[in-house]
């Protein structure tokens, strides 16, 4: 296996509510010109899972 | 951008903005996914569906100097079961025709990383538009800085070895496309420009490579056929030579296959000849 490329760790960051319940994050990644972000939704009210994620990758 | 996006959420009463380290990212990351996820809505569904695993993948491969997991974009060299090793014989073939496999790998990627830049309320055909004419600009590119000339009769989008009677074209094949024996087809019918360019071709398999010492032009195309594995973008793919087929028909008639392993990519293609990262400007809308 020949590796091409890794992705470089970007910011992180979020916000959440100031009760506890639900809170959301981001990663960034970039690769060369391409930059790339996961962005999950936990809900803490329902059991502290990923209620919601994505991985942009387009420009709007 | 996300981040504005996100100060933007946090305006609202009850809410904060923070910076995370990381590290702080990675460790919340863990904690919700040793939880079960929990989506409600219809499209939280499908979003979870469709990027828990990248997720998760992330948060459990190898830790870099950066301190976040990562997963490394890969090409195997020879992985899938379904096309055969790369060998001395390939090569040879391939030299044949004046050709290297990192000609094709570097068309191939310049088609995957094009693909990325298809904005996602574009038309559907978009990635592969995009990746059709990156993947021809780039083959015409390398082999033209080697002495070939590109060969534009009719908007074809082909490339002509300097001296050997061989033209080089791409095409879309389908899933059998880097498996020799299993029936091979173009993914479109062949407009007369091809068609034009075929009536050379070879009618069958016992004249390989003896035809490339005769005057007559053979058409080849570097067929490949993108599909998704998981969260991994697999390209079949090959060389091969169509017996000459009418014009609005798709190719599905071979005097010649060079079967390759394919190129597995991971979910993320690393452009080659980077600038350094541009700023993410992605809108985020926050869901409840």
């Amino acid at each position: 296996m020949r590796t091409i490329g890794r992705p470089r760790v970007g910011a992180c960051f979020g916000y959440a509510d100031t009760f506890g319940s639900q809170e959301g994050v981001a990663l960034t990644f970039t690769y060369g010109r391409k930059s790339h972000a996961l962005v999950l939704l936990i809900d803490y009210d329902l059991g502290g899972g990923v209620k919601d994620c994505s991985s942009p990758t387009a420009p709007t | 951008m996300i981040r504005a996006g996100y100060r933007e959420a946090a305006e609202q009463p009850g809410f904060a903005y923070r910076d995370y380290s990381p590290d702080e990212a990675r460790a919340i990351v863990e904690r919700a996914l040793a939880n079960e996820p929990c989506p409600v809505e219809e499209d939280q569904v499908e979003d979870v569906r469709l990027n828990l695993d990248l997720v998760q993948r992330r948060s459990s491969a190898p830790t870099t100097d950066t301190g976040m997991s990562v997963v490394a974009v890969t090409v195997p060299s020879m992985r899938m079961s379904n096309a055969t090793e790369l060998t001395d014989d390939h090569h040879a073939q391939l030299a044949e025709l004046g050709l290297r496999v990192d000609h094709l790998d570097e068309a191939i990627w310049a088609g995957v990383d094009a693909r990325a830049s298809a904005p996602p309320l574009g038309p559907t055909n978009g990635a592969g538009l995009l990746d059709w004419i990156h993947r021809v600009g780039r083959l015409r590119e390398v082999l033209v800085a080697e002495g070939w000339t590109r060969v534009d009769k009719w908007n074809a989008g082909l490339v002509q070895h300097p001296t050997k009677p061989v033209v080089l074209g791409t095409l879309q094949g389908n899933r059998h496309t880097g498996t020799l024996g299993a029936p091979l087809r173009s993914d479109y019918a062949k407009g007369p420009a091809i068609a034009a360019m075929m009536r050379g071709n070879d009618r069958d398999q016992f004249t390989l490579f003896d035809s490339l010492h005769t005057h007559e032009w053979k058409l080849w195309f570097l067929v490949t056929y993108p599909h998704q594995e998981g969260d991994r973008l697999v390209v079949l793919r090959e060389v091969a030579q169509p017996e000459p087929t009418p014009q609005g028909q798709v190719v599905d008639r071979w005097a010649h296959r060079i079967t390759l392993p394919p190129l597995v990519f991971g979910p993320l293609p690393t452009p080659r000849g980077t600038d350094g990262p541009d700023d993410i400007d992605v809108t985020v809308t926050l869901r409840g």
